[in-house]
């Protein structure tokens, strides 16, 4: 990073801020000591895959390192006229997460599509939330270092993950 | 004996009752489809062997004694759109060619279940995008009326099929009007239902917030029976209704008593003589059958076709992300990943997809949302909200189902021509309501002219029920098109 700033969040996860005292913006710096300008303030994407009998939008099952292609239907496959209906124990896992951490949870949510072209997406597009996420702003408390350290959460939101598909000449699995 | 012009109720009568068998029914109908659908081109694939085993399984319960279901031994034919496990399903598009779906779609599977006989899969417009038919990949098809002129469309194969005789009824799909206009084109009852009446499993998505399926049949009465046959909850549909499906069979009471008939003024403007006069004399008929009749004023009726044009290309553009070579259809080999992408997107699909998915791609854009798709939306809010306004003071609304009979090949110019077509049918597909084409008179030049009736959510029956009587009262009768009527 050769220009500190404040990133919007959409830019990237790491954001730094300068701290009050720091110098000129373009003196040079001592690379050895970036910490001592520069007050981290580091977001995380976590993915948590949640313990479900099923897939998230079919009733196909899950189980890990089971064969290729045992546990697929014309939905997973990304078959033409294909729907997807949403599992409700996600709804019931993540809503747990939500309280637990405190979120405010909203009583209408939103599904988006995600498109880009990719062999792992079978529909050419992933569903996810965008707009209107399932929770927001909760925090998650934690000791550190004998004192209590607040990560604050700003969006709880639910997605499928396309899984790994493999591609072998004409044949996919 | 002829079988070609028995309505489906006749058809699954006379097999119950054993005056003819299935399998006479089925040989005639892929009999006749193999000698007259070359001048008419609505087949894109004939099951005979599927057909046959399906007519000999009916024949055979039959025998035994066992009960048969209300379209027993019915020859049906299916738009290209709709998913058949084992029978090539190409939604009308070069990009699904050779594909044979695993499946079958949820109104075939209850079809086969009412042991209905599928004959065939019937050609439309690429993934049911044109109001003609002649953005079918594959072939054009004719009006058996008039070959010189256009089936309507996009369910263009559905009512030719239907029309000349070659099945008892057809499945088609409604978006913004391809049900009921090829049925008013080509002189059938078209039927959309409610949205969520019928479940979209398995139907090849266009639109997913406006796709609906329904009956193309030579009856009022057929178009109830395959209706109650089709309609239902089905949880692999998150859209569909749990409603009972109640009141279709008993709904052809022939009692338009007292019954408020809406006349809008929006949709009497601009519209051929011979289809002004045809409307004119349904309203007449009607009220001398008891109802009344109440003008009214749905005063969103000129956003309906820029908003459809938003919403619709802008779903299509999500629902063909699908289609990259990949897993099924046709793929063209390139170089690297992207290349093949771009290659077989670019070679499969048809010049009037390609616009729409660059339309509704463009309207989707990152910061565009608010501006177009969600705008739109909004324009579909006020006029469904026009409709709850005009059910205060009428039980259902009729207006000419299509400004003219069936135009020429290659009469609509442009692309915006030929959305003019559809000017009438979008507005019952964005405010989610049910639509019905009735044939109701032949203009001085020979063609069929269809009234439409839009109704309440859910109110199926008062659409087929004042159906019924216009088609008693100024429907077809005996006319027969030229290609297949003489039979």
């Amino acid at each position: 990073m050769t220009r500190p700033g404040r990133q919007t969040q959409a830019d990237g996860l790491v954001q730094g801020t300068p701290r009050a005292s720091s110098p000129a913006l373009d003196a040079p710096r001592d690379a050895k000591k970036p910490l001592e300008d520069w007050e981290p303030v580091i977001g995380l994407e976590v993915h948590v895959q949640l313990a479900t009998h099923t897939k998230i939008f079919s009733p196909s099952a899950i189980e890990f390192g089971a064969p290729p292609n045992s546990l697929t239907d014309p939905l997973v496959m990304g078959l033409p006229g294909t729907l997807p209906v949403f599992n409700h124990t996600v709804l019931q896992l993540v809503l747990r997460l939500g309280v637990a951490t405190s979120s405010q949870i909203r009583a209408r949510s939103r599904f988006a599509r995600k498109h880009y072209f990719y062999p792992d997406l079978p529909k050419g597009y992933q569903i996810s939330q965008y707009e209107e996420p399932l929770c927001e702003s909760g925090h998650l408390d934690v000791i550190l270092r004998g004192g209590l350290k607040r990560v604050k959460l700003q969006r709880i939101h639910i997605e499928e993950d396309a899984g790994k598909t493999t591609h072998v000449g004409a044949r996919s699995a | 004996m002829s079988f070609a012009f028995w309505s489906a109720a006749d058809t699954a009568r006379r097999v119950a009752a054993g005056e003819v068998t299935a399998t006479q029914i089925t040989d005639a109908a892929l009999t006749r489809i193999e000698t007259i659908d070359d001048q008419l081109g609505a087949f894109l694939a004939v099951d005979t062997d599927g057909a046959l085993a399906a007519a000999a399984e009916v024949d055979r319960r039959r025998a035994a004694n066992q009960p048969l279901g209300p379209l027993a031994g019915v020859p049906i034919a299916l738009k290209d759109v709709l998913v058949t496990r084992g029978l090539a399903t190409t939604a009308g598009s070069k990009i699904l060619e050779g594909w044979i779906p695993p499946y079958d779609a949820h109104v075939v599977e209850k079809l086969r279940a009412a042991d209905a006989i599928v004959v065939g899969k019937v050609n439309c417009d690429e993934f049911a995008m044109g109001s003609s038919t002649e953005n079918s990949a594959y072939k054009p098809t004719r009006n058996p009326w008039n070959p010189a002129r256009v089936p309507g469309g996009s369910s263009g194969g559905s009512s030719a099929a239907v029309a000349a005789g070659l099945c008892a009824a057809s499945l088609g799909t409604d978006t913004g009007g391809s049900i009921r206009q090829p049925a008013s084109l080509c002189g059938v009852v078209g039927l959309k239902p409610t949205y969520g009446r019928v479940s979209r499993w398995g139907v090849v998505a266009f639109a997913s917030s406006l796709d609906q399926v329904g009956p193309l049949t030579r009856t009022v009465a057929d178009a109830a029976l395959v209706l109650h046959a089709i309609a239902g909850f089905d949880p692999r549909d998150s859209t569909s209704l749990e409603a009972p499906v109640t009141g279709l069979l008993e709904s052809l009471t022939g009692d338009v008593r007292g019954l408020r008939i809406g006349l809008p003024q929006e949709y009497f403007e601009a519209m051929d003589d011979d289809v002004r006069a045809a409307i004119a004399q349904t309203a007449a008929a009607l009220i001398e059958r008891g109802a009344e009749t109440v003008d009214l004023s749905l005063p969103h009726t000129h956003l309906a076709l820029p908003a459809y044009y938003l919403i619709a290309p802008a779903e299509a553009s999500s629902n063909l992300a699908r289609f990259d070579g990949v897993r099924y259809g046709r793929r063209v080999e390139a170089g690297d990943l992207t290349e093949m992408y771009a290659k077989t997107r670019g070679a499969g699909f048809g010049p009037e997809v390609k616009r729409r998915i660059m339309l509704g791609t463009y309207a989707l854009r990152s910061g565009y949302y608010d501006a177009y798709y969600k705008k739109a939306q909004q324009i579909r809010t006020l006029i469904k909200r026009d409709f709850d306004r005009a059910f205060r003071y009428c039980d259902v609304i009729l207006t000419p189902t299509t400004p003219t009979p069936a135009f020429a090949f290659g009469a609509k110019a442009t692309p915006f021509d030929m959305y003019l077509a559809d000017v009438f049918t979008l507005s019952c597909n964005l405010a989610g309501l049910p639509g019905i084409s009735v044939p109701c008179g032949l203009a001085r030049d020979g063609l069929p002219i269809g009234a439409q009736l839009l109704g309440r959510p859910l109110d199926e029956p008062t659409l087929l029920r004042a159906g019924a009587v216009i088609e008693a009262a100024v429907g077809l009768g005996d006319r027969r098109p030229a290609i297949g009527g003489a039979a």
